[in-house]
């Protein structure tokens, strides 16, 4: 047996975020608290410098490397870079937020670049064994991650909670994957892939098991109903900063390991997980929708729109087109770019000692600030698919592919349950215009905040004028 | 033409900078823009005139099928020319009506971007392009209802108009994408140029979709109840929005789908009949309301429906009666809504009941609005009595329904002259009324537009060629799919459609002498329509809607771990189950023959063991008995030869249960919290997924597909590893990486204990 060495090249920029995050780990410790910025700074600096070389290696051939257990091709690039942003965006964000609760503590970055490093490497895995490592790396941070503040209960309890639960579904991942490999004889899901072709066997029990506890388990980590009953727990429970964190860039690598483990290497069983999928995405768009209306708290009520919004990227991936596809990965890109906008203008609002969860904490946001709630309108209006903003496109390219594959009812199916998530989308609108504000303070917050934040969420409605750029870049990214 | 569409988003974006720079006389200035582009569009006439059409391209979004295609044609023109038009005198009006009014300069943003919307969707031919004009209208639409939000119904009403029209448009893009499929465009030129639109399996929803964007779009009975709610809008607002433009979009819309998806049974009989029974709802309410704005908003429903039911009857006469009573009401209803704002703004007079002889203070108004309602009453020799003749006609010759869609016509002509009468007589003739305000002549930015608008219903009224050659026969073309020269005239000799004109006129006469009387006659069905009327329906869906949410949330969303933990266990089941279901799946069969006695003296202990465990009232004792079921595994193992995992299975049995301990040693005793129904319910659910893993054991056991590993092993051994111990050479040799690294993690563990040890000993001896 010959021992040969891995090509490292494609491998550089998570080496380079694993290397960053083990010395800032060890660099907080020496920083003292009055100087954080600097461990805030040298997160940054990983997450442009993990961009840069990313972009920098991208090439439009597939690259292979670890024994073609790790891929990178555009699906990844993409992906990646998107992570970085949304994580730089998602720590700038933080920052005010965590430095009013004294929190503002290394372990959160170093634990956010864990997470990132997850996330690459699930977005760059080609084996079960490393799509499973990945996930692990991004759960576990999460998991800290939601724990945090640890003088809050319920941020431990929803620690708790998203933990067991967790713990659960990477375990069915786990079984799935196990009893898949028990059946080709191979992790490696371009060969699993290959047998499922070849073997003209047809579903026997192994394999429904192996399905249904794959899915199962992607279902979970993606908040799919009805497994999403963490998603709302979580992200009430947890730190806005952290909310806002799960709430993003994971989606990202989640779209990215089911388009590796189902697309590519269940894909010739494409027929027997649509049935799967559409009835999770047909649950997922009318709980999400219809009980996202009952919430107070804003926080629970994106928790919800997460789990609608879910609903339609699985109803991308189910259509199983080139179209479809690519519709999916525009949806998730224009959702994580519209949720860390709208979990940012929570963080706006809130301030030392004051959570601004509650929806009546907007009323009349028009009058303190007529800027941000004209920002917060376009994120509302994104997220209910109202052109022109950016939202719009991601509904109708997952739509358009649904109904290419003449699944037309699931289209009107989505279409109402929109319209019944319009209703909580406008309703905030609503109360930020037409309502008398409680509270009159004006909004105090750091500069460079105020100016990503606008500009995250101007970018929702450039894009929605502009969207053939990131349309063609989603679609030139989908190589199946 | 690009350019022209985008300006008014260009000159939006600076208005409230040119307002600050011009002052008083913004409201002229911005005037200008539509004023330019009215000009701009009127050189289109000679081109399409004769029925062709101008078309132009720039690409948008290449990878979804979308670009910004332009298409004027008649129909298109027609549009364009009454949103510029009427924008002209609507922005110079408001520079007066709200120059008070603190946020004028967003005011202006907010009515030159709605502007520039609206022009986009009538002259937008690509579907998506439409679509997104469509939903623009709609915003802005909210944004200026909002405007005056310090009134207590403007915030009431402000979520409902919104939330019909976004939720008609999301049901109108299916409409569009299923329409594109079938028309294999996006363009809307070539869709309506393509065949078999009307045979299609999926013309039925499609055309529903479309109708239910359209309907909400176009206050269509049962959604026309948010039109009267969004009057709380300041008055320039309403005339520009709510009679002249955006609510004819849905009219637009059907119009200009009518050549490809019209002339079926199905298109012609949902059309008319809701269209009838919109102008009959609407004009029977607006001539019992008593509020100025009510009035008129009820009076723009009968209108719309009156369009929509012609289209939907289709023959050439109604096609060319659709446009002409569409000019028409643009021309009369803003002048009234703009009348109104003179109302409120000089008199300060928001309900009829208020209002009486005014004519002495302000006697320019009262020569516009008599002539605005004449046109509205449809009298001899407005505009309006030319289209109400025509539409009287068209419905006396529909091709089907036409003895029911009579009768709606004629009751509406009869209450159209009585809600012309309540416009035209009752604020300015008979006694004088005492005002909140003392009345006094509007200033001539508020005159011009009533005033130009009323006389044109006058002029063309008299001169019917005017408006016929140059517009309305070319949009009639478009509308109708073939040439149609319409032969606009005020005298078409004595025939039933004069008759029904003069006896409405006599009625609605009579009726109006007895108009309090009218309007209690019918107090009566006030508790009725609050009960079922279709804005009950809309609050009943909405709290239904908010209750379904509410117990969903108390059911689904508890909070505790183990009701997460139970609908994930039974999803998995049943995915697990129906899946094996429809594929017919089933495990092989099982044989017990095999099995010797001390392995069933094994497996009773187990079961023994295990029952133990789950009915034991004490932690310990569960554990306890727990530890037997692994050691009873261990047992299997010795049993069958494998002593090592034996032992290996004993010494971690041991150390779960000693952890375990150590654990729950420190936890409060046990209580029991659950009843025996729950108790019943776990173990059923316990059991069942036990019970599939167990099946899944056994299936996988019997799916054999590769040799073992442990030939290779054997054989392998002594030859490459030199050892005779085959379980050694495979944990140092053939496995060595492995063995390293778990030796490397235990290392770690340790490391991490001891240091937690030496923590909690620092902190002890502090």
């Amino acid at each position: 047996m010959t021992f040969e060495i891995p090509d490292f090249m494609p491998v550089i920029p998570e080496l380079f975020v694993l290397g960053m995050a083990c010395a800032i780990l060890v660099i907080d410790l020496f920083v003292p608290q009055a100087r954080r910025d600097i461990t805030y700074g040298l997160s940054q600096f990983t997450l442009i410098g993990a961009a840069v070389l990313t972009i920098a290696l991208a090439s439009p051939e597939t690259r292979f490397t670890f024994n073609d257990t790790f891929i990178a091709d555009g699906l990844s690039d993409l992906l990646k870079v998107a992570v970085y942003l949304i994580t730089a965006v998602v720590f700038l964000y933080s920052r005010p937020y965590l430095q009013d609760r004294d929190i503002y503590k290394g372990e959160y970055y170093v634990l956010g670049l864990f997470g990132v490093l997850g996330m690459m490497i699930m977005i760059s895995s080609y084996s079960f064994l490393t799509l499973y490592l990945g996930l692990e790396l991004l759960s576990l941070s999460l998991y800290a991650m939601v724990a945090f503040n640890r003088d809050s209960a319920r941020a431990s309890e929803a620690a708790m909670k998203y933990f067991i639960l967790g713990a659960i579904a990477s375990g069915m991942l786990l079984y799935g994957m196990s009893i898949l490999y028990g059946i080709t004889g191979s992790l490696d899901i371009k060969e699993v892939s290959d047998y499922l072709i070849t073997s003209s066997a047809g579903l026997n029990v192994p394999l429904v098991f192996a399905l249904s506890f794959v899915i199962v388990g992607l279902a979970f980590k993606l908040g799919a109903v009805p497994f999403h009953m963490w998603v709302p727990d979580v992200y009430h429970g947890a730190p806005t900063s952290v909310t806002l964190f799960i709430g993003t860039a994971p989606k990202l690598a989640g779209l990215a390991i089911i388009m590796r483990l189902l697309v590519d290497g269940l894909g010739p069983l494409h027929h027997d997980w649509q049935g799967m999928l559409t009835i999770l995405a047909v649950l997922s768009l009318a709980v999400g929708n219809v009980v996202a209306i009952a919430q107070t708290n804003i926080k629970r009520m994106l928790a919800y729109s997460t789990i609608s919004h879910v609903g339609f990227i699985l109803m991308g991936i189910l259509a199983g087109t080139h179209e479809g596809y690519a519709a999916a990965l525009f949806y998730t890109l224009v959702y994580a770019i519209v949720a860390a906008g709208g979990f940012g203008m929570i963080i706006l609002l809130s301030r030392r000692g004051f959570e601004a969860e509650n929806l009546d904490d907007f009323r009349g946001l028009n009058e303190r600030s007529p800027w941000f709630a004209f920002i917060m309108l376009l994120i509302m209006f994104s997220m209910a698919g109202v052109p022109p903003t950016v939202g719009f496109y991601a509904k109708l390219a997952v739509l358009q592919a649904v109904v290419q594959v003449d699944m037309i009812w699931l289209a009107i199916f989505a279409v109402i349950f929109s319209i019944v998530g319009a209703f909580y989308y406008l309703r905030a609108v609503k109360i930020m215009y037409f309502d008398k504000p409680e509270d009159e303070s004006p909004l105090p917050k750091a500069l460079d905040m105020n100016v990503v934040l606008s500009i995250n969420g101007l970018l929702v409605i450039v894009l929605g004028i502009f969207p053939g750029l990131l349309m063609s870049l989603a679609t030139g990214a989908i190589s199946w | 033409m690009l350019f022209a569409v985008l300006s008014g988003f260009l000159i939006a974006a600076i208005a409230p900078w040119l307002h600050r720079l011009s002052g008083r006389h913004s409201g002229w200035l911005l005037a200008l823009l539509p004023g330019a582009l009215f000009v701009y569009f009127l050189g289109f006439i000679p081109e399409v005139s004769d029925g062709s059409a101008v078309r132009l391209v720039y690409p948008w979004v290449p990878g979804l099928d979308i670009q910004l295609s332009f298409l004027v044609d008649g129909l298109s023109l027609l549009f364009a020319l009454l949103i510029s038009g009427i924008g002209f005198f609507i922005v110079a009006y408001a520079g007066r009506y709200l120059e008070k009014h603190r946020d004028l300069g967003r005011f202006y943003v907010l009515i030159l971007s709605f502007m520039a919307s609206m022009l986009g969707l009538v002259l937008a031919d690509n579907l998506i392009a439409l679509f997104v004009f469509w939903e623009l209208t709609s915003i802005t639409s909210y944004l200026l209802i909002g405007y005056n939000h310090e009134d207590k119904s403007a915030r009431q009403s402000a979520l409902q108009g919104l939330f019909v029209t976004v939720g008609g448009g999301l049901a109108l893009l299916t409409g569009f994408i299923m329409l594109a499929i079938v028309g294999g465009s996006y363009e809307l030129s070539e869709i309506l140029a393509s065949d078999g639109l009307q045979e299609h399996a999926w013309y039925l929803p499609m055309l529903l979709l479309i109708l239910a964007g359209a309907f909400t779009k176009s206050a269509q009975v049962p959604f026309h109840f948010w039109l009267p709610n969004a009057m709380a809008a300041p008055t320039p607002v309403s005339a520009y929005l709510h009679s002249a433009t955006m609510v004819k979009a849905g009219v637009y819309l059907l119009a200009r789908l009518n050549p490809g998806l019209g002339g079926t049974e199905t298109w012609l009989l949902i059309l008319s009949l809701f269209g009838g029974l919109t102008m009959l709802t609407g004009v029977f309410l607006s001539a019992r309301s008593t509020g100025v704005k009510k009035v008129l908003a009820y009076s723009t429903v009968m209108a719309l429906g009156t369009l929509v039911m012609l289209i939907g009857v289709g023959t050439e006469t109604a096609i060319i009666a659709a446009v002409t009573f569409l000019l028409a009401h643009s021309l009369y209803k803003g002048a009234l809504f703009l009348i109104a704002g003179i109302l409120d703004h000089e008199a300060g007079c928001k309900d009829f009941l208020q209002t009486g002889g005014l004519r002495r203070a302000l006697p320019v108004t009262t020569f516009f609005a008599a002539i605005a309602a004449l046109s509205l009453g449809g009298v001899l020799p407005l505009f309006g009595f030319i289209a109400k003749e025509l539409m009287l006609e068209a419905v006396l010759e529909a091709p089907r329904v036409a003895g029911i869609l009579t009768a709606f016509a004629v009751l509406t002509a009869i209450l159209g002259v009585l809600v012309a009468a309540i416009v035209g007589i009752k604020p300015w003739f008979g006694p004088r009324v005492e005002t909140p305000k003392t009345p006094h002549e509007a200033p001539p930015a508020m005159l011009a537009g009533p005033a130009v608008l009323a006389s044109l219903g006058l002029i063309f009224g008299l001169a019917p060629w005017l408006a016929e050659g140059g517009i309305l026969a070319a949009a009639a073309t478009v509308v109708y799919g073939a040439p149609l020269t319409p032969k606009l005239a005020l005298w078409h000799g004595i025939n039933a459609p004069l008759m029904i004109s003069i006896a409405g006129l006599v009625l609605g006469l009579l009726l109006y002498t007895q108009w309090a009387r009218f309007r209690a006659a019918f107090t009566w069905l006030d508790p009725l329509a609050r009960q079922i009327g279709p804005e009950r329906q809309y609050e009943r869906i909405m709290a239904a809607m908010v209750a379904s949410a509410d117990w969903q949330t108390r059911v689904l969303q508890n909070g505790y771990l183990r009701y997460y933990l139970l609908v994930i266990l039974i999803t998995t089941l049943l995915m697990v189950g129906i899946t094996a279901q429809i594929y017919d799946i089933s495990i092989g069969e099982l044989s017990f023959s095999g099995v010797q006695l001390q392995e069933w003296a094994i497996l009773g202990i187990m079961l023994a063991a295990a029952f133990v465990a789950v009915t034991f009232r004490s932690r310990l004792g569960a554990v306890a008995s727990l530890g037997a079921v692994g050691f009873a595994v261990a047992l299997i193992y010795v049993l069958f030869s494998a002593a090592d995992v034996g032992i290996t299975q004993v010494l971690v049995e041991t150390l779960t249960v000693l952890l375990l301990v150590l654990v729950l040693f420190r936890l409060p005793g046990f209580l029991n919290l659950s009843s025996r129904l729950v108790r019943i319910r776990d173990a059923i659910v316990a059991l069942s997924v036990g019970g599939m893993m167990t099946l899944l054991m056994l299936s996988t056991t019997h799916t054999r597909l590769y040799d073992s590993i442990s030939s290779y092993f054997v054989q392998e051994s002594v030859p490459l590893g030199y050892g005779r111990n085959i379980v050694n050479v495979i944990l140092v040799d053939f496995r060595a990486l492995d063995t390293l690294g778990e030796i490397f993690v235990l290392a770690l563990a340790a490391v991490g204990v001891y240091a937690m040890i030496k923590l909690r000993a620092e902190d002890s001896r502090k």
